[in-house]
């Protein structure tokens, strides 16, 4: 019996997590005691996701998005969830993100908010979309 | 004499006897509307008091929900102020002043509760993972879960970034207060910042905890409850047995 009790999507998340995981330390810090520039939520919800934090826009840049979505492209039916947040006055900015999955990126981002040398963030083949796509 | 002449024609007869009978008719009906009125007032007025009260009890059970998790975990054998000699052990319900005795042999008794598989770890494994705890102390963080999730996917909110970012803060204080090194940290100092954080009132803890708590409860609500229509009979939702 697995951590998540008989649930045989926890090898997926637990493995999905991992790769997600190598990704992002190649790129940033991730948060520990003190905090990082991205975290990774590690607990499983029972949805095919995995949903990432991201505080530190260098992590944005479309390289890194680029590996996320081929790290995906093994996980049919899973997507990563990516918030991004503005620490520590979170209200500061709305809800925004992507939607990583194997086909394509929902891209909600809200640029407008962000310091001009990343307003002009782009994904290749990405779609302009909100958090219920 | 000159009879008195009715002004308006009328096939009402227009003795008084008639009259007086009329404008009794008259009020009993004014007083019967008026009856009605009242009653319907009273029903709405007592509408609003149920729901100013129904808002009352939901106001005070966001306010005391920690407290009442915490108290309904104390029934278990905690007491984070004063250990227990735990259950079935020699002595077992008094208090000690010995923590350690409490470590030593009552931590499943305390832990049992939190032994749940999978769901979201209330002392976040990004916080600990990188800490040099040791094996039993980290495993008091590991265990300490909500147990399996099912209410909802995963949106943009940084709502999680807030907890792990509130739980760090909790930790640092937790260790630097109570003077811990973080590989000295002992199982049941572990144990004293779980349900510290279970019990913590900062909004970025408490308000996810209890989101979690209030969105598995609808989901099992509207999983497991059959809506019953007065004319249909019982109404079966799509995907109503489980389990």
């Amino acid at each position: 019996m697995n951590d998540q009790g008989s649930d045989p999507q926890y090898e997926t998340f637990d493995s999905l997590m991992r790769a997600v995981n190598a990704v992002l330390e190649q790129y940033g810090k991730h948060d520990s005691l003190d905090p990082g520039d991205y975290s990774v939520y590690e607990d499983y919800w029972g949805f095919p996701q995995v949903k990432v934090s991201i505080a530190n826009l260098k992590m944005l840049e479309p390289v890194v998005i680029r590996k996320l979505q081929q790290v995906i492209r093994a996980y049919p039916e899973w997507e990563i969830v990516v918030a991004v947040v503005r620490r520590p006055n979170y209200r500061d900015w709305p809800e925004m993100g992507l939607y990583i999955r194997r086909n394509e990126i929902i891209d909600g981002l809200q640029r407008q908010y962000f310091p001009k040398e990343f307003q002009n963030i782009e994904y290749e083949g990405a779609k302009r979309g909100t958090a219920d796509d | 004499m000159i009879p008195y002449k009715w002004p308006v024609a009328t096939s009402v007869p227009q003795n008084p006897h008639v009259r007086f009978e009329i404008a009794k008719a008259l009020r009993t009906l004014l007083e019967d509307g008026d009856e009605k009125l009242r009653q319907r007032r009273a029903e709405i007025a007592s509408i609003k008091r149920g729901l100013a009260e129904l808002a009352r009890d939901l106001a005070k059970l966001r306010r005391e929900a920690s407290s009442l998790i915490l108290s309904a975990l104390c029934k278990y054998g905690y007491n984070s102020a004063e250990p227990r000699v735990p259950k079935y052990s020699p002595g077992g319900g008094q208090w000690t002043d010995n923590g350690t005795q409490f470590a030593a042999s009552g931590m499943d008794d305390a832990t049992s509760i939190l032994r749940s598989r999978g769901g979201h770890h209330f002392v976040p494994r990004a916080v600990y993972k990188d800490l040099p705890l040791k094996l039993e102390t980290k495993k008091v963080f590991d265990d300490a879960r909500t147990g399996p999730l099912k209410g909802g996917r995963h949106g943009w909110d940084a709502d999680h970034d807030a907890y792990n970012q509130a739980a760090a803060d909790a930790l640092k204080k937790f260790l630097t207060g109570n003077g811990i090194e973080p590989q000295d940290m002992t199982p049941e100092q572990a144990l004293r910042f779980v349900f510290y954080i279970i019990g913590s009132n900062d909004p970025r803890i408490h308000d996810l905890n209890l989101r979690l708590y209030r969105r598995e409860m609808l989901r099992y609500i509207l999983h497991h409850m059959r809506l019953i229509d007065p004319l249909e009979g019982p109404l079966e939702i799509e995907g109503g047995s489980d389990e």
